[in-house]
């Protein structure tokens, strides 16, 4: 189901407001695991009694609820949350990728060389430190990784190059080529950064 | 509440009202240890559980139960979760048992076939047996 129903909307809304009592984790996960279940178990055109059965399916917001507040084997009150699953850590990968960006953009406009630009990644060292917090997050898919680790090298990359071409044709060009290709980078690498970000956000317990 | 497609001609509608009650009671010992064999062998995605625990309206009723119960067994540490591609649409969440689920899992194991034993003995003397 791609696009939401009134009638989902209420029923998340109602199962949101009776877990007010829970655990902030135990809150945002089970109307995360509810709202991923409607959305795996409905067409993208479904109908009203497709939506009502679905939601049949579930039972009431409040049976759901109750077993949020029940005490069963595996509960474990005030147990960590593991760091991988920490909010916080899409918010610190989002501000590295921007402090990467920014260093991107000081260095290509200072740097007297395009291979310079490579500092951008590793002096200091934000690029490695974001790569391994986005290895270890628990809130992305394998590609999603990929793509957000490699979006800096490769924005890195395409500056170089652009510029390293440019520049060999003559002054103008160079400029006005170098200055595009920074632009494009950074907008896109920023895209990409606030995307994934948002969405490792959402799915952070 | 109308009930889940397929269930009510079954079994539910078989059951009288205490019947529903002593289930309520006897699912809070077990289904945590069926969601970990469920996710045992291979990480599994909500949905799927769901429709396996559901399908025959005795180890859960209502679908929706199951994502309280799946939080509670991921802050005990005893499943994993990890977002997946799918093929049929956005990403999945898919949950999968760690090693301290899995010693867990096997101490259920070997305490469920005497604990099943001493109660068919205990409620039905003439069929039951004590191993």
């Amino acid at each position: 189901m791609n696009q939401t129903h009134p009638r989902v909307d209420a029923y998340l809304q109602r199962l949101d407001t009776l877990l007010e009592g829970a655990p902030p984790a135990t809150r945002t996960e089970v109307v995360a695991g509810v709202r991923e279940h409607l959305h795996d178990s409905l067409p993208a055109d479904a109908d009203d009694e497709q939506v009502r059965s679905a939601l049949a399916g579930l039972g009431t917001p409040e049976q759901i609820a109750d077993e949020a507040y029940a005490v069963g084997p595996g509960s474990r009150a005030g147990a960590a949350t593991l760091a991988q699953d920490r909010r916080w850590l899409p918010v610190v990968v989002m501000v590295l990728g921007f402090l990467v960006l920014l260093l991107l953009t000081f260095f290509a406009v200072t740097g007297p060389h395009p291979v310079e630009l490579l500092f951008a990644l590793f002096y200091p060292p934000l690029w490695p430190v974001l790569a391994v917090l986005v290895v270890i997050a628990r809130g992305w898919t394998t590609r999603e990784k990929v793509v957000l680790i490699g979006v800096f090298p490769a924005a890195c990359a395409l500056v170089a190059i652009v510029a390293a071409v440019a520049w060999s044709v003559n002054e103008a060009v160079g400029v006005a080529a170098s200055v595009t290709a920074l632009l494009l980078s950074v907008v896109v690498a920023a895209t990409v950064v606030v995307v994934l970000g948002r969405r490792g956000l959402r799915r952070a317990r | 509440m109308s009930l889940p497609t397929g269930v009510c001609a079954t079994t539910l509608c078989r059951m009288v009202p205490g019947d529903e009650r002593i289930l309520t009671h006897l699912r809070r010992g077990a289904v945590e240890y069926c969601v970990l064999a469920m996710v045992a062998d291979e990480p599994t995605y909500g949905l799927d559980i769901a429709r396996r625990l559901a399908r025959d309206g005795i180890l859960m009723t209502g679908e929706g139960t199951l994502y309280p119960l799946l939080s509670r067994l991921r802050t005990a540490g005893f499943v994993e979760t990890r977002w997946e591609e799918s093929t049929e649409g956005p990403p999945r969440r898919y949950y999968a048992i760690t090693a301290s689920g899995r010693g867990t899992l096997d101490a259920f194991r070997r305490t469920w076939a005497p604990f099943r034993d001493a109660v068919d003995a205990a409620v039905d003397p003439q069929t039951g047996s004590r191993p």
